[in-house]
Order: C-alpha cells, then sequence, then structure tokens
C-alpha cells in the first residue's frame, strides 16, 4: 500500500490518467481540487469557485472510492464560508477524509479558529502548503516558520506539512518538537538527501509521502525521493503508507472500501 | 541502462550522496546503469575550470568503461580557446559541458555568428574582446563535439541567500540550437514544458536531444513528450549527484510507452548520441 496525501487533478484527462496509474500502482490519492478550469489557481478564490472545486473533488471520490480519499479545500479569508463549506462536506461524506489550505491567509492567521476547531473534532488532517523561496513567497503563502507557530498553537490538529517547506533544510528544522507536524515531502525536484534530512530532523515516523500530483509532478520522481532515500525499509514503509494510516485511522473508518484497489496492484 | 547527464563531486551547500567516484559508481551497479556521461560538478563555480578537467581526466582514465567525460568550458574567461585547445589535444574531448547561466554568458549575440566560420585564432581574438558564448559553439561545430547545455542545477527558489542564478532560458537555448544546426545539443534538467516549448521553438531539431532528469510531471509527462518530441530525442539523465537517480530512471521504466521507446530512451539514442 501506498497513500499519497497531496494529489491534484482539475480536468478528464488528468483524473483518468491518474486513477489509472494510482491503481495500477497500489496507491490511495488523497485528492483536492485547487483548480477545475485549466487555469493556474486563484490565490484568493471566492467561496462560489472553493465550493466548485469540492464539487469535482466530490465527484471524483464518489466514482473511485476504491483509491481515492477526499481532501475539501478551504479558503479562509472567508471564515464564516468557509466552516459552512467544511461542515457540510464532512456532514455528507461517510470515509476518510481531510482538508486542504493553500495560500488565502496563512496557517498562522486568527481567521483560521474556526476551521481549526472542526478539523480537531472531526480528527481531520489538513494538507498545508508551505514555501520558503528564496526568490519570495506568494501573497499569504504560509512559510516555514508559520507553520511551526500554527502546529504549536494546535497541538489537536493534525498537520500535512506540504512540501516540508519546499527548502528541505527550513522545513526539517522548524518541524523540530511539534508532534503534528508531519513532513510531505511532495512538490519540488527529486533532490538528493531531501528525505534523508526530514528524517533525520524530524523522524521517520513523521514523514509522509506525497506527489503533489499533477501540480505538476509524477508519481515516480517523488516516489524517488523514498526509493532512493539511504534510510531503512521500515522507515520507507513508515514514509510510505503507515504514517498516513494511522492519521486517517483516527477517524474510526473501515479501511475495506480499498481492499480492490490493493488487491487488483497485487498487495 | 546509460545515463546521459550527471556529475562527479561536491556541491558546496549541502553534503550529498554518491558525490565520489566509488560512491556514483556502487549507485550506477546498484540502479542497472552501465556507463555514464560525467562532469565534474566543482567546475559549476570554479572560475578555472581546467581544475576540474585535469581532476574529471584522471577520474575517468582509472574507470574508462564506465564513465564518459564531458568536460567543461566556460568561454567568459580570458583565453578560454586554451582551455578548449588543451582539452582536445591532452585529454582527447569529446563532449562539452555548459553553463551559461552560472558563467555568466549569453547565447543570445547573433551578431557574433559573423565569426562563426573564421579560424580558431580569430574566435579567441574576438572573443577577448566580446566574452561570447557563440565563438564556443563554432568551436564545438569544428570538432564536432556533442554539446551538454545545462539549463539549471537545482531549483532557483531553493538557492542559497547570496548565490541566485537564474535558470537559461528556453529562448537562450533556441537561439543556440538554431543558429548552430550542425551542432549535436544535449539540453539537460528541462522540466516537461521547458522541452515541450524548445521544442516547437527550434524549427531546426534534428540534432537536438533532451534529457529527462527534471522531468517530473505531470502524471503522463513521459508519454505527452514521446508523443511531442519522439521517444528518439530522449535520454536518460539523472543529475546525480543534485537528484536522486531513481527519478529519471523510474518515470521511464513505468511510462506507458513501447518497449522500443523505453530502450532507445534507456540506452539506444545515448549509444549513438555518444558513439557508445
Amino acid at each position: 500500500m501506498i497513500i499519497d496525501v497531496h494529489s491534484h487533478v482539475k480536468n478528464d484527462h488528468e483524473i483518468t490518467v491518474s486513477l489509472r496509474k494510482a491503481r495500477r500502482l497500489g496507491v490511495i490519492l488523497c485528492i483536492n481540487v485547487l483548480n477545475s478550469n485549466n487555469n493556474y489557481p486563484p490565490t484568493l478564490p471566492t467561496p462560489d469557485y472553493v465550493t466548485a472545486c469540492n464539487d469535482l473533488t466530490f465527484k471524483v471520490a464518489s466514482a473511485n472510492t476504491d483509491c481515492v480519499i477526499p481532501m475539501w479545500y478551504v479558503n479562509p479569508y472567508h471564515p464564516q464560508d468557509m466552516e459552512s463549506e467544511l461542515r457540510s462536506r464532512v456532514a455528507a461524506w461517510d470515509g476518510h477524509q481531510g482538508a486542504k489550505l493553500w495560500t488565502g491567509v496563512k496557517a498562522n492567521d486568527s481567521r483560521l479558529e474556526g476551521i481549526y476547531h472542526i478539523l480537531a473534532e472531526h480528527k481531520l488532517p489538513v494538507l498545508q502548503h508551505t514555501y520558503m523561496a528564496v526568490t519570495g513567497n506568494m501573497p499569504g503563502e504560509t512559510n516555514p516558520f508559520e507553520m511551526r507557530e500554527a502546529g504549536l498553537r494546535h497541538p489537536d490538529v493534525p498537520f500535512f506539512f506540504g512540501h516540508s517547506g519546499s527548502d528541505m533544510e527550513y522545513g526539517a528544522k522548524a518541524a523540530q518538537g511539534v508532534p503534528n507536524l508531519f513532513m510531505d515531502i511532495g512538490g519540488g525536484d527529486a533532490t538528493n538527501g531531501y528525505t534523508e534530512t526530514l528524517v533525520e530532523h524530524a523522524g521517520a515516523e513523521r514523514v509522509v509521502y506525497g506527489s503533489d500530483l499533477n501540480a505538476p509532478r509524477s508519481f515516480m520522481s517523488q516516489l524517488a525521493k523514498v526509493y532512493g532515500a539511504a534510510i531503512t525499509e521500515e522507515e520507507k514503509e513508515l514514509i510510505l503508507w503507515r504514517n498516513a494510516h494511522g492519521i486517517f485511522s483516527c477517524q474510526d473508518v473501515a479501511w475495506s472500501q480499498f481492499d480492490r484497489n490493493q488487491e487488483a496492484a497485487g498487495q | 541502462m546509460i545515463d546521459a547527464n550527471a556529475y562527479i563531486g561536491e556541491w558546496p551547500f549541502r553534503r550529498l550522496n554518491h558525490a565520489t567516484p566509488d560512491a556514483l559508481l556502487r549507485k550506477m551497479d546498484a540502479l542497472g546503469i552501465e556507463k555514464a556521461v560525467v562532469s565534474r560538478l566543482e567546475n559549476v563555480l570554479y572560475k578555472d575550470v581546467m581544475v576540474g578537467n585535469r581532476e574529471l581526466h584522471q577520474i575517468v582514465q582509472e574507470h574508462p568503461d564506465r564513465f564518459v567525460p564531458a568536460y567543461t568550458i566556460n568561454s567568459a574567461m580570458p583565453c578560454w580557446e586554451l582551455d578548449f585547445k588543451r582539452c582536445i589535444e591532452e585529454f582527447g574531448m569529446r563532449n562539452l559541458r555548459i553553463h551559461p547561466n552560472y558563467h555568466q554568458f549569453t547565447l543570445l549575440e547573433p551578431h557574433t555568428t559573423r565569426v562563426m566560420d573564421a579560424s580558431l585564432e580569430a574566435y579567441a581574438q574576438y572573443h577577448m574582446l566580446t566574452g561570447n558564448a557563440l565563438a564556443l559553439m563554432a568551436c564545438a561545430k569544428t570538432h564536432d563535439l556533442v554539446v551538454l547545455l545545462t539549463l539549471v542545477l537545482e531549483d532557483s527558489r531553493w538557492h542559497h541567500w547570496h548565490v541566485k542564478v537564474p535558470p537559461v532560458t528556453t529562448t537562450d537555448a533556441v537561439e543556440a540550437i538554431c543558429t548552430f544546426p550542425d551542432v549535436r545539443f544535449l539540453v539537460c534538467t528541462g522540466r516537461y514544458t521547458h522541452i515541450a516549448d524548445i521544442w516547437r521553438r527550434a524549427y531546426k531539431n534534428d540534432n537536438l536531444y533532451f534529457d529527462v532528469s527534471r522531468v517530473q510531471g505531470p502524471v503522463d509527462d513521459i508519454e505527452q513528450l514521446c508523443a511531442q518530441v519522439g521517444a528518439d530525442h530522449l535520454l536518460l539523465g539523472t543529475n546525480c549527484p543534485i537528484f536522486y537517480p531513481e527519478s529519471a530512471k523510474l518515470s521511464i521504466e513505468h511510462a506507458e510507452i513501447t518497449d522500443r521507446e523505453r530502450e532507445l530512451m534507456l540506452s539506444g539514442n545515448a549509444k549513438r548520441l555518444f558513439a557508445l
């Protein structure tokens, strides 16, 4: 089994190819839609735009329950609308699920308090996009310092630390001593030493596999960060699925819906 | 399998796995890579590239069956043509590595093409005044070299605070490719979008090849490139030790392409391009 905590789709072609390859590889995809019109997703989407994205996420997840976990997109720049959006999505889905935060506001912003309360109440992990670009971050883009602050302030929320901050040294060091921050290896080039650095500072039990599929990454470039890393086989297994499995298992939902996918992949 | 784009050496910004010849050979053995085209990584930042070139020559002599050298020339330095001459005469250079971004030269000065058919000495005199790289490309043409044009070493967003180096633009690459259609270019570390862009704009592309070390998405990247560019112009390259070499290898091995296309990318094209 492989659990990919960070994947995107935005059109029919990506949906078809991504799911076909996921089934062949035995990957469970945690999918979120940030954009359903093939353009670069807006950094500050309206509530209606977010709802349209989640409608597509729901459609993909509903049609592929054997290999998709939906991650509901929220933009807390509009906190009341988004709390309502998240509550309705969670209530309507009876399987494993999580949430996705991209830009809009940063992870340590007070407008997220209501969202975090819902996440903790339902034991939902949230994939928070983070970045640390020496060329400058986007407006509203969370950096590793802000991710650390959010993790410390909300110890009851499991965070997938998106891209591990992108700059691995910043991300790995920012996660030290914050047990609810789980380092997502997805996105970015398959930089040699990336995963070893995360394991050294955060520990293998706090690193999770993500691909950032189609934004614009592939499965294999990101799996290479695990398969090529100089770590033990047990550590690789933790990263590929065990850690994410443990986080989603807190939701007390059966995993049997994924059996067909795993059997088809020979696992 | 043949890796068309790799390095041996250290990188000043972090400790690398597989930086030494022995470590790289162990990794190649583990992945089933028979030969690798290698340059000296330190030459990306050394001002005197002949230091790294001499070291590379020594390393390759010790492992002639495993390493194929690509020597680095910086045409922005004084008397670069003497470095070029030594690489040809002493090292038997057949493959040339260039880093226009790190070495601060541009491939976008078409007025210099007026000297491209002049003698080597004329290039030298001209270039010492202009610092132009197209004279270097003309030398590559004269000596029938394969030119490894590296667009980036690593994502420029992650560079050191005080060493920010923009990538070589696709426009630069297209200019060089179209100005010297007889030169065999291997464009290294292009993303899917870069390769598609260069291929579309380079109207003279018979001698144009790409490595796939940085083709890391979208989900069907290799399949789409095979359809657009053709498998006979795509090569396995790993950009090791900067990248995990498994990325390019697994991307090709798991792509939904024909066995013939896979064979071309993993070894067939490299054998032909580098005459191995």
